[in-house]
């Protein structure tokens, strides 16, 4: 990964009193657009885009570019926070109908006006099988458990299991062969930080 | 100690659970991987990695623009945490008496669902408005005032005074505040709820957020972008920086006939 001088992340780490309005500027749509899809409402949706945001500059100063992006960086955060409202609330939404998408795994966005790190990453994407895809289309972009995931496909819920995980490798292989992440140097990050334990709460 | 191929798989089954769906290991989870040599952290974080990536992807492939309101939130939060604040505050007693819990739900000051109607503390963009009780009941004949009561949350540290003052034929007001801890904005910030006669209880009017500063009584000019046709009740909450769309309903404050 080549470090992004002077990044926004690196700036609010700093107290850039600039740099957070440049942060909600650039990262709103990304944050709103993965809050909508895991969010039971709107209101929720605006609540939780104000609680990652608000994780997102208290922990700016652990973006390391060498290890990701700053989009990716964002999306993770936003991930982990959406997750765990869900998790608080314990309702996951449910979806009970598949969206069209996902029935047709291998049909894809249009991305002629993506950015490089986008395509690469739809590109690995599109590598995995369409068992693959789908199951962590349910997961990732519609916060399915994995349970709902077997209910709604009809693979057994091993099968499911199997499928995210696999998937994930070959992603994380892929984007690590890319350039894109960087798991070494993550790796090296985490021995310095916590373990993440239930008992830690580290999530 | 070699693994065997299931315990192996069901460890890193574990870790991409995790990755996808949050949570975290057992102990004794971590302790099997540790003595199996595969390290469970580095495993979930670089799939979670990976998943962040193509939510990424997926996000940024459709994008959709938050609400303006919200952004504007976000904004107000950000100088929360970055600026300092610009609310006047003076003194403050810390008298340790706290006024008894005045149950909401019967006052009719119902904080449950709340829908965000944009009202905000003045920001005087337009003409001042008057910042002492005195000259703001002078200027405002119309307007109602009630005193303000504590509950029993910890935020109300002193013997609550000051009162709610507001004009519904200009929907401008003004709020005195006194007995309420000073408040750190990058971890809380308190926000006050307009209850109107002509709309549901149950969505009072946001208006806005503002600080307390170390030893403060506080004085806040409001100013509604909505029309408050009859004002009924206010309400002052404990909420995360900017505010929040659905109130928890942690009420520090009422003010009502």
């Amino acid at each position: 990964m080549q470090p992004q001088p002077n990044s926004i992340l690196e700036r609010v780490a700093r107290g850039d009193a600039a740099a957070p309005n440049e942060c909600i500027a650039r990262f709103s749509g990304l944050v709103w657009s993965l809050a909508r899809k895991l969010c039971v409402s709107p209101a929720d949706a605006e609540d939780a885009v104000q609680e990652i945001f608000i994780d997102l500059w208290k922990s700016a100063a652990r973006f390391d570019p060498s290890i990701a992006s700053e989009t990716t960086f964002v999306a993770m955060i936003a991930r982990r926070r959406l997750i765990d409202r869900g998790r608080r609330r314990m309702r996951r939404p449910e979806v009970p109908q598949i969206p069209e998408t996902v029935a047709d795994p291998r049909e894809r966005v249009d991305t002629t006006e993506s950015g490089e790190q986008q395509v690469l990453a739809q590109k690995a994407f599109s590598e995995l099988r369409p068992e693959q895809q789908q199951v962590l289309q349910l997961a990732i972009h519609h916060g399915l458990s994995h349970e709902q995931i077997a209910t709604a496909t009809g693979m057994p819920l091993g099968t499911v299991k199997t499928h995210a995980r696999r998937g994930l490798i070959k992603i994380r292989q892929i984007l690590a062969e890319q350039g894109v992440i960087s798991p070494d140097e993550l790796a090296r990050n985490i021995r310095d930080g916590e373990s993440r334990s239930e008992e830690d709460g580290a999530r | 100690m070699q693994p065997s191929p299931e315990a192996r798989e069901a460890l890193l089954e574990r870790a991409a659970d995790v990755a996808l769906y949050g949570g975290g290991f057992e102990a004794d989870e971590l302790a099997i991987a540790a003595a199996l040599g595969i390290d469970l952290d580095r495993e979930c974080a670089s799939l979670e990695l990976a998943a962040a990536e193509i939510a990424a992807a997926e996000a940024t492939s459709r994008p959709a623009r938050p609400p303006a309101e919200l952004e504007a939130r976000l904004a107000r939060v950000a100088t929360a945490m970055y600026a300092p604040s610009s609310i006047p505050v003076a003194r403050a007693q810390l008298a340790p008496s706290r006024a008894s819990w005045i149950p909401a739900i019967a006052a009719g000051l119902v904080i449950g669902s709340l829908g965000t109607i944009a009202i905000t503390i003045a920001t005087a963009r337009r003409k001042p408005l008057a910042s002492d009780p005195v000259s703001f009941v002078r200027s405002h004949p119309d307007a109602v005032h009630w005193r303000w009561t504590g509950t029993e949350d910890a935020h109300v540290v002193g013997q609550v005074s000051g009162e709610a003052y507001f004009d519904p034929t200009t929907d401008e007001g003004l709020l005195e505040i006194e007995g309420l801890a000073a408040n750190d904005p990058t971890r809380e910030q308190y926000q006050l709820w307009i209850f109107d006669a002509m709309r549901d209880e149950r969505y009072p009017i946001d208006g806005g957020v503002f600080d307390i500063g170390a030893n403060g009584r506080t004085r806040i000019p409001v100013r509604a972008h909505l029309d408050v046709s009859r004002p009924v009740g206010f309400a002052v909450t404990v909420e995360p920086p900017g505010g929040v769309v659905v109130s928890e309903r942690r009420i520090a404050l009422i003010a009502k006939p």
